[in-house]
């Protein structure tokens, strides 16, 4: 992906370019809001990622001008602050994710991947892989023809792995967006939430779909 | 304006000395008015009286003239004192060629009716009277039914003093009301000048450094000691919070000295004693492991002074607390299941409350996880949500270890931890973080025995015009 970092502490700068860099990705820098407005609307990025405070423009006010003149590509937020509120502005300003610092590398480049998958086709109903199928319209599972009952927020687990079949999800992405969470449980929600998951998806079948990403998170992939 | 010099400066910029201003043109406007009045009603009444008394005299004369002819009359003039002289009556008899036979008055044109006529100098009764000024009496003319004139008069004279009297009255009225306005109102400016500088004093002395000073109170609960109560609250409440910060910032620094501490520790063991690759990971892998938990408790600290600070409650909406009581039933069934517990839930559907959805989740799931995290293996967990005309009422029930009456209170405080849990991992500021969330919300948190365990009680606002 062609990534367009703006971010004007040059430590975090070059730890994040480098890091994305390692995973494959094109990162190129700017410190300068303003400089920064300018070489978005010229080149065509595959994602932005944007610190919320920034010399010249900041990052919200940054992300709201390129909106307005009709410029969609996918902007990720980094702040310092653990604002309640700067979530919710960053978001309505036109940003599709939003990350506090400090973070890890992992957690980043998970976010990234998943913003620069297209989403799946409104008019798609019915989610694959390898065997195993959700229909989002019947609410329904089943792993080679078998119907498997899973409880409500199971089924929201599965649709958002399946959404990024492929990619790693973090413990962090599915609190946000399968709970709701904007904070930090102390006990093993997802974990207990996941095995559950795997029990009913993989237990009796072969293989096993959801993979656990060590320290990073899991991920579900279609069968070689 | 100018301003009389004799006005002391500092009464005359008060807003009460401008008020007594007021009261005082107000005052004189109907002390005229009200004298007006009066005026014209005497003037009035006082004129209908002199044309009574002139009739009456007329009827007498009339009656005179029919019982002994011209010369009854003439007698009768003269004995009523229609002789030359100082008098307030006076009378004009005229034959038919105009000749004057009785009376006190110069000879005139017989005109009948309602009439002025001067006063002969030598028979005016006002020695004051200005020289070719002349006074005039009211009269009233009449043709006798043999042709002769009768002209019956009195003087105006005790009318116009009357007058006089009633506006010399007004005028010292008015410079009484002057004289009062002017000192109750210096008197009410200063002293309420007195009440205003006693404020002023009081928050000088705050502004110069000693912050337990109050203002004191008369105690008799008018308006200033209305507003100096309150002003001493704000204090209290502003006192309160700066001794929470001070609290708070030595908490901080003794509640995370020790994690960094431990970190360092671990870091020096590795750089000293670490041989492999691996067993440098190892040590990596933990001292993230410490700094992500610090990193949590500034977050949370964060979080708690966000909250605290009350902004949040301009983005307050309609919240389905049923479908968020649902929601944390659904998630921590299976976790309390997977700790050998169960979680029961009983929620009553279609509650709503005014608020911060997410925040309401955070603090129902802090509830729930405390009684996870706190309650051993077999511990029954209930939450309830119910709809009280009053307010929702919701509630965390356990059957755990509970918390001891004399600590109830302490647990809301910032890293306090009973010593019962002092090994389980958590940041003592779960229950901080729930008593901010229910303040902003106007949530009463009542902890109580639920023998056994413990009971939370949630009481919510009832919803209303926010």
């Amino acid at each position: 992906m062609r990534i367009l970092l703006i971010e004007d502490d040059s430590a975090t700068a070059d730890y994040v370019a480098a890091g994305l860099s390692e995973r494959g990705h094109r990162v190129e820098q700017v410190g300068d809001g303003r400089a920064a407005l300018e070489q978005a609307k010229g080149e065509a990025y595959d994602l932005l990622i944007v610190d919320r405070m920034l010399p010249g423009l900041d990052g919200v006010s940054l992300v709201r001008r390129l909106r307005a003149e009709g410029i969609a590509t996918p902007a990720l937020f980094l702040s310092t602050l653990a604002g309640l509120d700067d979530r919710v502005t960053g978001l309505e300003a036109g940003g599709d994710d939003y990350l506090v610092k400090p973070f890890a590398l992992a957690e980043l480049a998970a976010r990234v991947s998943a913003l620069g998958r297209r989403p799946a086709l409104a008019a798609e109903t019915v989610l694959r892989i390898g065997d195993l199928e959700l229909d989002l319209v019947r609410r329904s599972v089943t792993r080679g023809g078998r119907p498997i009952g899973l409880q409500a927020r199971e089924f929201r687990l599965l649709e958002y792995l399946m959404r990024h079949a492929g990619d790693v999800v973090t413990r962090g992405m599915l609190l946000e967006n399968v709970w709701d969470f904007h904070f930090d449980p102390q006990t093993t929600v997802v974990e207990t939430h996941m095995s559950r998951l795997r029990a009913k998806i993989d237990r009796n079948f072969d293989p096993a779909l959801i993979q656990t990403v060590r320290g990073h998170g899991y991920s579900i992939v279609a069968p070689v | 304006m100018a301003i009389p010099s004799w006005l002391p400066s500092r009464s005359w910029r008060t807003y009460s000395f401008r008020i007594t201003l007021l009261y005082f043109a107000l005052l004189g406007a109907s002390v005229l008015i009200l004298f007006g009045v009066i005026y014209w009603v005497t003037a009035d009444f006082m004129r209908n009286q002199l044309r009574a008394a002139i009739k009456a005299d007329e009827f007498y004369l009339t009656d005179a003239f029919a019982v002994g002819g011209v010369d009854g009359l003439a007698a009768e003039i003269a004995r009523r004192g229609g002789t030359p002289g100082r008098t307030p009556n006076y009378y004009l008899l005229e034959d038919p060629t105009g000749k004057r036979i009785a009376g006190n008055l110069e000879p005139r044109a017989a005109v009948t009716g309602w009439q002025e006529v001067p006063i002969p100098p030598h028979l005016d009764s006002d020695e004051v009277a200005a020289p070719g000024e002349v006074d005039v009496l009211l009269a009233r003319g009449r043709m006798l039914s043999n042709g002769w004139f009768l002209l019956v008069g009195q003087n105006e004279d005790r009318f116009a003093d009357f007058q006089d009297q009633i506006v010399r009255i007004a005028g010292w009225s008015l410079a009484g009301v002057f004289v009062l306005a002017v000192l109750g109102g210096r008197a009410i400016s200063a002293s309420m000048l007195r009440r205003v500088a006693a404020i002023t004093d009081a928050s000088s002395e705050i502004m110069r450094g000693n912050l337990g000073r109050r203002i004191a109170l008369r105690g008799t609960g008018d308006e200033f000691d209305h507003l100096s109560a309150n002003l001493n609250e704000m204090l209290d409440r502003i006192q309160m919070l700066m001794d929470g910060l001070k609290q708070v910032s030595n908490d901080i620094a003794h509640d995370l000295r020790t994690p960094l501490s431990h970190l360092r520790q671990r870091l020096e063991d590795a750089r000293d004693k670490a041989t492999s690759a691996a067993e440098y990971r190892g040590a990596v892998e933990t001292a993230i492991g410490a700094t992500d938990e610090i990193l949590a408790t500034f977050g949370a600290l964060l979080r708690i002074a966000q909250i605290e600070s009350g902004t949040r409650r301009a983005a307050f909406a309609p919240v389905d607390l049923s479908a968020v009581a649902r929601m944390i039933a659904e998630t921590y069934g299976p976790v309390a299941e997977d700790r050998g517990q169960h979680l029961t839930s009983r929620i009553a559907e279609g509650v709503t409350v005014n608020g911060d959805r997410q925040l309401l989740t955070q603090l129902l799931a802090n509830l729930v996880e405390n009684a996870v995290r706190h309650s051993p293996a077999k511990t029954t967990i209930s939450l309830a949500l119910d709809d009280r005309p009053d307010g929702a009422l919701m509630s965390v029930r356990d059957d755990g270890p509970g918390i001891p009456a004399d600590e109830r209170r302490k647990v809301f405080r910032r890293f306090y931890r009973l010593d019962a849990s002092r090994t389980t991992p958590g940041s003592g500021l779960g229950l901080s973080l729930v008593a901010a969330i229910a303040d902003l919300h106007r949530i009463a948190v009542e902890l109580a025995n639920a023998e056994p365990g413990l009971l939370v009680t949630l009481r919510f606002p009832r919803m209303g015009p926010p």
